[in-house]
């Protein structure tokens, strides 16, 4: 489990992290999202006790990062958490053997004790017949996968993927992401992706955080903060230029739907008992994990605002006007 | 021409001369080579960034690998003399040579050095020190390996730059075939012997870019 509690630093006076409070539990698939410079490079370092932090407090598997001290304890704290990178950060003069075993061999690990999990981690991540390749020789899916091996070995609680997916097409994005949701739910090991990609976050987190200007500024489950912060997910990801396209005159809404509603014909009703007619400006329907959600935006007359309003809150329903 | 016979020649003026010059510039390189290695990495590891940034050590050995890289190599030889009497008990012949050879080969490779060590992957050494690799580690297991390539490149540009050095310093006592070139050839008007020398300093060059081009590709 890692907590963080009001966490704050900045470079040269320059706040970066501003405030930023967040749990990840164990066994949980967790989104970071943010845009660049949002912080989140920064929140990583800290959470790995890379950098420093100025004030506030990071717990991981209950230990304070900045009391850790110096020295070997405290280079043995840091294999709780195994780090993914965009780029993969593989050693290209050695074999995909050598590179899945470099973690245990700086632990000094018998050779036997290496072999065995070499040999089992690269058949969990599907290259049990890539071992002497080196890396150039693989594609880029493939050296993903030799990271994310070589991230297992030293038993982490919770690995931590840095873009992991982004320098990927999203055919092989979506096979990474799969093996990502398969080893969490076979070892129950934690898994936060750091990401800008909505897909991910869509494909396998549980509960997602958005990090903005340095502080969480929507975080809970999945559906939770889709449905209820959809335009800030929307400003944040790739829904930009549907912000832009809106009408100039009458009133814009955005009507969220939970996995329980998606399927309702809601809109229909809602026209026929009140009479107000209006233009549908977007719609979509997202898968989200396991399940489906959906959202719209329409666009009524001013005159109607007020009876639309009403009916909205009468019914329950999750809506903002944009 | 020459009023010398050429087995005499050969085998009394330019063999010698081959061998002291081999002497100087294999054993200068890899002394500089593993000088520089040691600078380099103390260069990347301390650096702003580094694993463990000290500005006061980066910034000391910064300037002090400037200063050195700023000297034309004539000057320095002749101004580290004292030195060389204090070290090699003498400033004549190729064991006095290998003073200013390293004095300025050093620093060369580690100003070379450290940009192969530079060009390793920042995140695999990121990603090595949070398997909770020692700073001792990430260098020699990673950073290190990573770079021999481009190390190795830079070997062989350090040796044709110390073959180079090593004729200058024949101008004055170092022996060689810098020497020969400049007293048997350039001060006593014998086009053939200079001439001679310059194509076997030629041959010299293009045989240890070969070889270093050979294990760069063995080893890339």
């Amino acid at each position: 489990m890692i907590e963080i509690r009001d966490l704050r630093k900045s470079y040269g006076g320059t706040p970066v992290l501003k405030g930023v409070d967040l749990t990840i539990h164990d066994g949980e698939i967790h989104g970071i999202i943010g845009l660049s410079g949002a912080g989140k490079s920064t929140l990583l370092k800290c959470l790995n006790g890379m950098e420093p932090y100025d004030s506030g407090s990071v717990k991981v598997e209950g230990t304070e990062v900045s009391e850790r001290g110096t020295g070997r304890q405290a280079r043995a704290f840091k294999r709780d958490i195994g780090l993914i990178f965009q780029g993969f950060s593989l050693m290209q003069r050695k074999t995909v053997y050598d590179n899945i075993a470099l973690p245990m061999r700086l632990w000094h690990y018998s050779k036997d004790e290496i072999d065995g999990k070499v040999r089992r981690y690269a058949k969990i991540v599907g290259l049990d017949d890539k071992l002497d390749s080196r890396p150039r020789e693989l594609s880029g899916g493939q050296q993903q996968r030799v990271a994310i091996a070589r991230a297992l070995t030293l038993d982490p609680k919770t690995i931590l993927c840095d873009e992991a997916t982004s320098a990927l097409d999203p055919k092989t994005t979506a096979s990474i992401l799969t093996l990502l949701r398969e080893i969490n739910e076979q070892s129950g090991i934690a898994v936060i992706l750091v990401t800008h990609q909505m897909e991910v976050v869509k494909r396998i987190c549980q509960n997602v955080s958005v990090l903005e200007d340095g502080r969480i500024t929507a975080s809970g489950s999945v559906q939770d903060v889709f449905v209820h912060h959809a335009s800030r997910l929307g400003a944040l990801l790739e829904n930009r230029e549907q912000l832009e396209t809106l009408p100039h005159t009458g009133a814009n809404i955005r009507i969220s739907y939970g996995p329980d509603h998606v399927y309702d014909t809601f809109l229909s009703t809602m026209t026929r008992q009140t009479g107000v007619p209006f233009s549908l400006i977007w719609a979509t329907t997202d898968k989200y994990r396991d399940d489906v959600l959906g959202s719209v935006i329409i666009n009524i007359a001013d005159s109607d605002t007020e009876s639309i309003r009403n009916y909205l809150n009468e019914h329950h329903v999750i809506w903002e006007e944009l | 021409m020459s009023d010398q016979p050429w087995d005499k020649i050969i085998n009394d003026v330019m063999l010698p001369a081959l061998e002291s010059t081999a002497y100087m510039v294999i054993i200068s390189t890899v002394l500089s080579a593993v000088i520089g290695l040691v600078l380099a990495v103390v260069l990347v590891v301390t650096a702003p960034g580094g694993l463990h940034p000290n500005r006061i050590a980066y910034r000391t050995l910064d300037i002090i690998v400037n200063i050195l890289r700023s000297f034309p190599f004539i000057i320095l030889a002749v101004a580290i003399i004292p030195l060389t009497r204090l070290i090699v008990g003498t400033s004549i012949g190729e064991v006095a040579a290998l003073v200013p050879l390293i004095a300025v080969g050093a620093p060369f490779t580690a100003r070379l050095f450290e940009g192969s060590l530079k060009a390793v992957d920042h995140d695999l050494i990121v990603a090595t020190s949070s398997f909770g690799a020692s700073t001792l580690q990430v260098v020699v297991s990673v950073m290190i390996p990573e770079a021999i390539p481009s190390i190795v490149l830079n070997v062989t540009l350090a040796t044709i730059s110390i073959l180079g050095l090593t004729a200058m310093a024949g101008a004055i006592g170092a022996g060689g075939l810098g020497a020969v070139a400049i007293t048997y050839g350039y001060q006593n008007f014998d086009d053939v012997i200079m001439y001679g020398t310059v194509i076997v300093l030629v041959v010299l060059v293009q045989l240890i870019q070969l070889i270093g081009n050979l294990i760069y590709r063995r080893l890339r």
